[in-house]
């Protein structure tokens, strides 16, 4: 028979994030240490400036690519011989580039760190990019890029960035490369990026976990012992919209029972000083299950199974974007009430009840999200990639709950520009194409998939 | 995956079903230009050289190695935590069996895990489930030999 009761949950608590150790060692390399020694393991992540933003034109891809190819062999082992030694070690090594960075980690248990560490330095620091295996890895990504602009979901985020920005932004390609430009990378400047760009001065490691700050140094100092110094120097980034009058492009998707839309313009860097009444505001609008946009595309209307928006926050300003799909037939209708959502939002003062249930929200679910040494590594990652200051995470919450309706609505009229807006729908243009024209969104122009 | 390059990715796993035979899935994906045919063969004769020769005593080490830090790693979030009580609570009735799985995984030697490939592997244990695009189906006659080699 069961005798103990369920216990009653206690009061809430103040939220500490853990505290953590910042130093630059004498080789130019950043070390952030978090101790966390709830349980015998830590996670090493290494963050290299060299993400996609740091590619020369005509290279888009090279920055992922490289990175792929740091696991493909040492002057020591090859690739395969690398991932057995760090499966000996209970661990295997991800690696990998976004906008901003290159990454490379590892989750060991303690008894295992100091070796999986030094095994990481030096993965990182003697790569011989195998030519076979760089052709693989290429090949690999020539499939995902097929695969991708198959399937209308990729193909209507690969062409809204392309419509939205420049051509001269980076941004207006795809971050992992195109088909045109991964086809013709090489070995060679596989080795002229890595050369470029993975040094001391652009490379912090975190060490979160069951880890003294002295430990990490030590660690650290002996693994990358042979990493050169300096820093790269990086290619301009402009992040200038493609025009600032509205336009739709319909990616022509024949007999496309769907439509794909995505409805947006380009957004604001990470480190805006309205980030926070943002970050409320696009909750309100479309960041969350309850927000304006899902609840009346989806609920009130049943033109789909869910909307939403986000602000893709990267150093420099990404995009701000409304997404879903809708069957064709309601294409314009669905239109029609996103753009009623980001007026609305514009025009009036968001509720108490929304207020408080996005603020709620974005403060309730803010510590899950760290409990783990991975998850405590990406957040730090986070505040060195976007020079955030060392107390954001404790401030988090009080910041978030902060913004007030007013600010919301600051925010809105500040960064919601509806004269702007490019709109992205893939699908059967000839079920669309003369309502769209009709409808008056801006221009219309057509596009085959 | 790496060298013969005729699959994109590999991958096997269990269902950790808790009662009766549980299941292993090996889930494989051929290469654009690879046949239907071609690939199960391929996956067939791997399980054979598995089933004929068994694993080494380093193999075992490392899945041992990478499945007790996944195990400690899981621990960290509260949300694991309990999924993992209320499973061995659920199936065991013993939510104290958490604390005693480092101990079991690390107690499994080469020649049991060698037992269970010889006496589970075997030919007439398998069965295949091919998944291919309405178009990319060779010919009818290649499907059928690939469903025929079951």
């Amino acid at each position: 028979m069961v005798t103990s009761l369920r216990p009653k949950p206690g009061p809430t608590r103040r939220y500490r994030f853990p505290e953590f150790h910042d130093e630059i060692l004498p080789s130019g390399i950043r070390v952030v240490t978090a101790p966390v020694k709830k349980l015998p393991l830590a996670t090493v992540l290494v963050i290299i400036d060299a993400g996609s933003v740091s590619e020369p034109p005509g290279k888009e891809g090279i920055a992922a690519l490289t990175a792929a190819a740091l696991l493909e062999g040492t002057s020591e082992l090859d690739g395969a011989e690398l991932a057995e030694k760090f499966e000996q070690l209970g661990t295997s090594l991800e690696s990998g580039a976004d906008w901003d960075s290159a990454v490379v980690k590892i989750t060991a248990l303690s008894d295992q760190l100091e070796e999986a560490t030094r095994l990481l330095g030096e993965v990182i620091s003697s790569p011989v990019f195998p030519e076979r295996e760089i052709e693989r890895l290429k090949a690999e990504r020539l499939a995902e890029i097929l695969q991708l602009e198959t399937e209308p979901r990729g193909l209507a985020d690969e062409k809204f960035s392309e419509f939205l920005y420049s051509p001269e932004s980076r941004y207006s390609k795809p971050d992992e490369g195109s088909t045109e430009s991964v086809g013709a990378l090489s070995r060679g400047d596989v080795e002229d990026f890595y050369r470029a760009n993975y040094r001391a001065g652009g490379t912090t490691v975190i060490i979160a976990g069951d880890v003294s700050p002295e430990l990490a140094r030590k660690v650290v100092t002996g693994a990358f012992r042979k990493w050169p110094a300096g820093s790269a120097q990086k290619p301009q980034l402009t992040t200038a919209p493609r025009t600032r009058e509205k336009r739709v492009h319909v990616v022509h998707k024949p007999e496309a029972p769907q439509s794909e839309l995505r409805v947006g313009h380009v957004g604001l860097p990470r480190k805006h000083p309205d980030f926070f009444p943002t970050v409320v505001m696009n909750a309100v609008l479309g960041g969350l299950f309850g927000s304006r946009i899902n609840l009346n595309l989806r609920e009130v209307h049943g033109y789909t199974y869910g909307a939403s928006s986000y602000y893709d926050w990267r150093r420099g300003a990404g995009p701000f974007v409304v997404s879903t799909a809708v069957e064709s037939e309601v294409t314009i209708p669905a239109l029609t009430e996103i753009l009623l959502e980001i007026n609305r939002i514009r025009a009036e003062q968001i509720s108490d009840e929304e207020l408080s249930l996005a603020r709620d929200y974005l403060e309730g679910v803010f510590p899950i999200r760290y409990e783990t040494t991975r998850a405590i590594a990406s957040a730090l990652a986070t505040l060195v990639i976007h020079d955030l200051p060392a107390e954001y995470y404790d401030t988090y919450r009080a910041n978030i709950h902060d913004v007030s309706a007013e600010a919301v609505l600051k925010a809105a009229t500040s960064h919601l520009h509806p004269p702007e807006l490019q709109t992205v729908v893939v699908g059967d243009a000839k079920m669309i194409e003369s309502s769209l024209i009709e409808a008056n969104f801006g221009d219309v122009v057509l596009h085959n998939a | 995956v790496r060298e013969r390059q005729i699959a994109a990715d590999v991958s096997a796993f269990t269902f950790d079903l808790a009662k009766g035979t549980d299941l292993l899935v090996i889930d494989v994906t051929a290469r654009p230009e690879i046949g239907v045919s071609q690939l199960e063969e391929e996956v067939e004769r791997e399980i054979n050289l598995l089933h004929r020769d068994g694993v080494t005593e380093s193999e075992v080490r490392r899945a041992i190695a990478l499945i007790e830090t996944d195990l400690i790693a899981s621990l960290q979030s509260a949300g694991e935590r309990a999924d993992k009580l209320s499973m061995f609570a659920t199936y065991f009735n013993q939510p104290e069996l958490i604390n005693e799985q480092t101990d079991r995984y690390r107690a499994v030697t080469t020649e049991r895990v060698n037992e269970l490939i010889s006496e589970r592997f075997g030919q007439n244990n398998r069965a295949s489930l091919l998944y291919v695009p309405k178009e990319g189906i060779e010919s009818e006659n290649a499907l059928a030999a690939a469903a025929g080699a079951l």
